[in-house]
């Protein structure tokens, strides 16, 4: 069957959207944040059909738990329950009902200006999770380390960085990378004491911010990370510090990455020119350590566009087997089924 | 009540014409001025006010009731402490009528892109797909309406979700006449069927009593209260073979006269461009079966059934049967397409001015804005069209899409003195459009889309409001400025980055010297740059560490923006290269940086400090050559250092000088 | 289906700002997110937007020994920056500091520091303006002895230190100034003020009829000459003649003319259009402009207040003894048209609830008026 678009309008920029995952049917619901309004929050939606014999199903809102300020990443600490990032410097987690999906959220633990300017506001940017722990980042240069299970806040590194901090991503359970404004990569060792990264690079000699991080699911060296540039750039962080490769991919600044959860070697990216796209990273990832591949050989990696390219950014992404739902600032969700994997 | 309600709109008396070389008429409508009155709350400016605009269509007045240079002995009673913060009300911002702004967007922007790439090709085909397109949008946001009103249980609100509802129920019915009329591809130009059909869609009267009565099939029908209205509503709407089986239904339908009637509905001759006829033949045949209806009719054998009379005087175009039936209808649209039917149905699309003005003049009734639309439609005027839609209250979003597409498929022409003036009219309407949904926190993206296809004028206005846009997280900032660069408005993609790095600072000192620099480098702006690096260098002499050194170290190129700037950086450099014990290469950089003489007045002492442990290493480091630059530097300032430090200073100098004299330092 | 509007289009809020004589002047910033106020009571207010509609007052100091006449923002690339003017003969700049361990910052209320204080005024001192953007750190001020007084910050760092560029003096009473906002610095566009006199006109004046127009001209347009470095008073609007309170020039958009507001006995809209390079040698003298009066409304009655501009300069505020506030807009066409009236309603009785208005938005409701009834 051929790729299936559909659009919904829901009067709010998405800035994140993630399915929340079924143990053993096709999930129906999802989580949408919004960001650059009055007013934001976190939806709960479920797919469902208007009548009973209808073949397409239509995002009903389920609940809406408001935030004061930008949702700037949702990230699963469970299947239940998420880590959210949020513009006025909170970190939240927040938990769905497993059973009644219409019920409103749960508010498991808020950290509350986490991050902040003393009493000026500072945005948390986005945070990474892993195994129950939340690294948080934010415009004010600080890494947090949180434990989401005993609620506190396990390591703090103050000024992890002079400027902003816009990506962040585990290597491994004691070991997070984080990208700022312009475009400095740092690895962080958290059990280490000195406040000092243990590693520096640059994603590009632009200066321009990484946008997102992510590590491959299969082959935890290989990193990945967006830059406001729309270029892509991968590490194998068993060499040294200069990328693999660096391609020069989408027209404006990569929103999202997500390696497809059943194949490793599909990778998908939004931008904010507006475009979806598809890799196919066989070559790129399963090539030893002494090759080499030519930068901006887009073609040989084999992309393809998902979806019309829109006139506004599509800000999130998230993959669920054949199932692609993406958010975008022309206030829509779109949902892309049939996607082969 | 009828109000005009449409705020800020044009408005114009000359004397422009459309479609023709004589203008029309004005109306007296035009001729009135619009100018709303508000009442404001409370009474709390009874004297003198003043008023200052804010952003958008936002503005504050306040009492004021004295003169600068006249002081005058009024004293302020408590009335006068207040300040009114008026705002306009957009319905455009409600959450439902976001969808319609958002996907309308869609459409404008493929119409702008259908412009640009097939300047000259004909493709009317793909402006109707558009055009329809902003109708299915139109049509959704309907419905989504209606839901809404639906679920509604506070009477209020419920109140204004129907009036928005009448709102786009008009623009929809709009919309499609003048898709009708001047953007539909019509075979032939004969406009009846297109008509029959919109006063179907939009006035659907009598089609459900139809539907039962032929589902029921009964004989006898007539029973049924509604039977003949039904019957007559049919035939008017063109429905000739619903209206024959309807009237099979009639106990006395055997009867001769049904028979004549339905014999003469059935032998109606019915225009088809397909149908191998000319007009001119179609037109001969049509008005020979009018006349064999006519003379029918005046045999009188209808006499004893008053209500199939009535159908057969509506045949053959009687005014004053169309009359009759007129009071059942509310308004007179409904009997439109019957009029066109059984008067002229070979009339072309631009003829329909004689149709309408007819079925108007049926009933003196007060006459509604859709009214004044639909007439001026039809007459051809759509200047007078336009400039009634901007009386609508939906913030000028028809007036501009609508406008919009008649003008990039050609369809509009509006002379003011000979001169055309059709696409400043289109401009106007898109960048009032524009600019309004550019004050919207989450819509601005949108609004700046509309003012960038009004360029030069768009893009400057744009200008100027986006560099007003607040901007609270860096990611606005940096969406905005990539927004302004994909229209090529640098001016903004740099006074953003300088106004976020400022704040930076400001808020927080030196502590924030990063991210301005970071933020300085973006816009370029060696001023900003300036001050950030002075801020870390007077935090570095009050004895804090040296801010943003991870930045600074891999600055690279961007440390040219700015001398103290790239001091700094240097600055920065040397403290690591002495850390890294690499004593030569340190001694080198600091002397090139006292010998620039680019630092700032505060900052010589920390340099010529800095020199006193080069000086004193194991191995010399600093040549005679360096010593004796460092020595012309110090008594040049000597004043900059305390006189115990000078005389240390001098003394290491002299020092160094005694052992480099004779073997001077390896220059590598 | 003949209800296609909806009645109420506009919302007002009222904010009480407590100030204990009459207001003077209010400012918003640049963005529109922070509003200062200043009044007889000798007090400078700043109020900051609070997220969800409405103000909080931020800060409140005394900051002269008369009565403060203006208020006004400095681009914010320039830092949180305030100048005013006083009674007292002086202006001031004001800059807000950082510093939020000082006492009161808890309570969400800020510092803001007297940078500078310029006391070369021998009178009142009736209105002060920076300069565009582009020309740096620039300050105007002009007082009612008819002193433009043109200062500049040349380290935008230390705004502890301003030199008086250049001091021109007019020999009429001035009560108000405005800067040309035109973006290039080009020839045609050298750096322009406009000043406005509010002095009477003598009735008993001697002299010719032409003098007499002369001597009651009360708008001037003054020019920078990067040649001479010297400000030149360039054009008298001949066409204003009676005492204006308020002027204002409006957002250039790329337009070939400027157009500047007056605030006199009505509210009049001039053309400015710089003559090119040779049509202004022919003509002789100089002559630098044509101007044109676009629109002069009365409908304020005798004297008008304020005019203000709208962002893009696409809408003009003004206010009048009449109590109303009047919005006027450009038609595609370059008309000038009335859009719309505010007006505090006279048979209503004293204000209701006043304490609790301080966030929420109150429907305006629309006045009947003849052009709304329906026709026929």
């Amino acid at each position: 069957m051929p790729l299936d678009v559909q659009g919904t309008f829901v009067s709010q920029k998405i800035n994140k959207i993630r399915w929340i995952p079924e143990d053993y049917v096709e999930t129906k619901h999802f989580f949408t944040g919004s960001w650059d309004d009055e007013e934001n929050s976190i939806k709960v939606w479920s797919f469902e059909s208007l009548n009973e014999d209808e073949d397409v199903e239509y995002p009903k809102q389920l609940s809406e738990y408001k935030v004061d300020g930008d949702v700037t990443n949702i990230k699963f600490l469970d299947k239940n329950s998420i880590a959210v990032s949020i513009s006025s410097g909170d970190v939240r987690i927040l938990e769905v009902s497993a059973y009644d999906r219409q019920t409103p959220l749960r508010e498991v633990h808020t950290w509350k200006k986490l991050h902040n300017f003393s009493s000026e506001k500072c945005s948390c940017t986005t945070l990474d999770t892993l195994e129950g722990d939340i690294a948080s980042i934010g415009e004010d240069g600080n890494i947090n380390i949180l434990n989401s299970r005993r609620g506190d806040i396990t390591r703090s590194i103050k000024g992890a960085d002079s400027c902003s901090l816009h990506a962040v991503c585990f290597i491994k359970l004691n070991e997070v990378i984080t990208g700022n404004i312009r475009g400095h990569m740092k690895i962080w060792d958290l059990r280490s004491t000195n406040d000092k990264p243990v590693a520096a690079f640059l994603l590009a000699g632009d200066e321009l911010a990484a946008t997102c991080i992510t590590r491959h699911p299969t082959q935890p060296h290989i990193i990945l990370a967006g830059s406001e540039s729309g270029a892509l750039a991968m590490w194998d962080l068993r060499m040294n510090q200069f990328p693999t490769s660096l391609l020069n991919a989408h027209a404006a600044g990569v929103t999202e990455m997500q390696f497809h959860p059943e194949n490793p070697n599909k990778l998908l990216t939004s931008s904010v020119s507006g475009e979806i796209w598809d890799w196919n990273m066989e070559t790129l990832t399963k090539k030893g350590l002494d090759e080499y591949v030519p930068l901006d050989d887009k073609t040989a990696l084999n992309v393809n566009s998902l979806m019309p390219t829109l006139h506004k950014a599509i800000n999130s992404l998230h993959c669920d087997r054949g199932r692609i739902l993406c958010g975008a600032d022309n206030e829509a969700i779109y949902l892309i089924k049939n996607f082969k994997y | 009540m009828y109000t005009f309600d449409r705020n800020f709109e044009f408005e114009q008396n000359m004397n422009f014409s459309s479609f023709s070389s004589s203008p029309p008429a004005i109306s007296n409508v035009q001729s009135v001025r619009r100018v709303k009155t508000f009442v404001l709350p409370d009474k709390c400016l009874e004297k003198r006010v003043g008023c200052a605009w804010r952003r958008g269509n936002q503005f504050a007045i306040y009492p004021r009731s004295q003169n600068v240079n006249k002081t005058t002995l009024e004293t302020a009673t408590k009335t006068d402490d207040k300040i009114l913060n008026v705002r306009q009300d957009v319905v455009l911002f409600t959450p439902i009528l976001r969808k319609l702004v958002n996907e309308a967007n869609g459409t404008f922007l493929s119409v702008q892109k259908l412009v640009e790439i097939s300047k000259s090709s004909d493709n009317q085909v793909e402006f109707l797909k558009l055009s329809r397109q902003y109708r299915s949008i139109i049509r959704v946001c309907i419905e989504s309406l209606q839901e809404a009103a639906e679920k509604e249980t506070d009477g209020l609100h419920k109140n204004t979700l129907v009036s928005y509802i009448t709102i786009f129920y008009s623009i929809e019915c709009i919309w499609h006449l003048c898709e009708i009329l001047y953007i539909d591809i019509i075979p032939g130009e004969v406009v009846l069927p297109f008509l029959l059909e919109w006063v179907r869609f939009h006035f659907p009267c009598h089609e459900q009593t139809a539907a039962q009565l032929l589902e029921a099939c009964e004989r006898g029908s007539e029973d049924h209260p509604e039977y003949w209205d039904t019957v007559v509503g049919m035939v008017v709407q063109g429905r000739v073979d619903v209206a024959r089986a309807l009237l099979k239904l009639h106990s006395a339908a055997d009867s001769n006269e049904f028979k004549l009637v339905d014999n003469s509905l059935r032998s109606m001759p019915v225009y088809s461009v397909y149908g191998g006829m000319s007009t001119g033949e179609f037109t001969i045949t049509w008005k020979h079966w009018q006349a064999e209806c006519r003379s029918k009719l005046s045999s009188r054998v209808l006499a004893q059934q008053p209500q199939l009379e009535l159908i057969m005087r509506l045949m053959v175009g009687e005014y004053s049967a169309f009359e009759s039936i007129r009071p059942k209808y509310s308004s007179w649209f409904d009997v439109l397409g019957g009029w066109v039917l059984f008067t002229a149905p070979w009339v072309r699309r631009r003829e329909l001015g004689a149709a309408g003005a007819a079925c108007a003049g049926l009933a003196p009734a007060a006459r509604s804005h859709l009214d004044v639309m639909v007439r001026a439609l039809l007459e051809g005027d759509l200047h007078q069209v336009i400039h009634e839609i901007q009386q609508i209250s939906d913030n000028g979003w028809f007036a501009s899409h609508l406008t919009d597409i008649l003008y990039h498929c050609g369809k509009l022409q509006i002379l003011d003195h000979q001169t055309d003036v059709t696409n400043r009219l289109r401009d106007s309407l898109i960048l009032e459009y524009g600019s309004l949904l550019l004050e919207h926190k989450s819509l601005w993206s949108v609004g700046l889309s509309y003012l960038a296809s009004c360029s030069p004028e768009g893009l400057k206005r744009a200008e100027l409001l986006l560099e007003r846009m607040p901007i609270e997280t860096e990611a606005k900032a940096m969406r905005v400025m990539a927004e302004a660069k994909k229209y090529g408005l640098l001016s903004v993609a740099q006074s953003i980055p300088a106004c976020v790095g400022a704040r930076r600072l400001a808020a927080r000192g030196a502590a924030g010297a990063g991210a301005a620099l970071a933020w300085g480098a973006r816009a370029r702006c060696a001023a900003l740059c300036s001050r950030a690096a002075h801020a870390a260098l007077r935090a570095y002499c009050d004895a804090r560490p040296l801010p943003a050194a991870d930045l600074l170290l891999s600055a690279g190129a961007t440390l040219l923006i700015d001398d103290t700037l790239l001091l700094l950086g240097k600055y920065c450099d040397f403290h690591r290269l002495y850390k890294n014990r690499e004593f030569r290469k340190a001694a080198k950089l600091l002397i090139s940086l006292i010998t620039s003489n680019i630092s700032p007045e505060y900052f010589w002492p920390t340099l010529l400090l800095d020199t006193l442990p080069l000086l004193e290493t194991d191995e010399p480091v600093l040549s005679s050559d360096d010593t004796y630059e460092i020595m012309l530097c110090l008594e040049l300032r000597s004043t900059c250092l305390s006189s115990e430090k000078a005389d240390l200073l001098r003394l290491a100098l002299a020092r160094n000088l005694a052992r480099t004299a004779l073997i001077d330092v390896d220059d590598e | 289906m003949s209800e296609l509007a909806t009645t109420n289009l506009f919302e007002s809020q009222t904010i009480i700002a407590d100030h204990k004589d009459l207001i003077h002047d209010v400012a918003y910033d640049f963005y529109g997110e922070r509003m200062a106020t200043c009044s007889s009571d000798q007090h400078v207010k700043v109020w900051d937007t609070d997220g969800q509609g409405g103000w909080r007052l931020t800060a409140s100091w005394k900051a002269h020994h008369g009565s403060v006449w203006k208020v006004t923002w400095a681009h914010p690339e320039f830092g949180q920056v305030l100048a005013t003017c006083s009674f007292d003969r002086t202006a001031a700049i004001w800059e807000e500091v950082g510093d939020t361990s000082a006492s009161g910052s808890e309570k969400g209320l800020r510092t803001w520091v007297k940078r500078s204080n310029l006391v070369d005024s021998r009178t009142s001192v009736t209105d002060v303006k920076f300069g565009p953007k582009h020309l740096g750190l620039l300050l105007v001020t002009c007082s009612a002895d008819g002193i433009i007084r043109i200062y500049e910050a040349p380290d935008v760092m230390n705004l502890a230190q301003w030199t008086l560029q250049h001091e021109i003096p007019t020999k009429v009473s001035i009560s108000c100034l405005s800067w040309n906002p035109s973006l290039s610095r080009s020839n045609s566009n050298p750096p322009m003020l406009a000043v406005g006199s509010d002095e009477p006109n003598n009735v008993n004046a001697t002299g010719t009829q032409s003098d007499k127009i002369a001597n009651n001209e009360k708008v001037f347009i003054y020019e920078y000459s990067e040649s001479s470095r010297r400000w030149t008073r360039t054009e008298c609007l001949s066409s204003v003649v009676e005492p204006v309170n308020d002027l204002a020039f409006a957002p250039n958009l790329g337009r070939s003319f400027h157009l500047l507001a007056v605030a006199t006995k009505d509210v009049r809209i001039i053309k400015i259009e710089p003559l090119s390079e040779s049509s202004s040698t022919t003509n002789g003298g100089g002559v630098r402009f044509k101007t044109e009066v676009m629109a002069a409304f009365e409908d304020h009655n005798s004297c008008v207040w304020r005019v203000s501009w709208n962002v893009t300069g696409t809408l003009l505020a003004s206010s009048g003894d009449d109590c109303c506030v009047r919005l006027w807009k450009m038609q595609y066409m370059n008309q000038w048209k009335g859009v719309a009236v505010f007006k505090s309603d006279a048979a209503s009785s004293e204000a209701a609830a006043p304490a609790r208005a301080h966030t929420t938005y109150t429907r305006l409701a629309a006045m009947a008026n003849p052009a709304h009834m329906p026709y026929h």
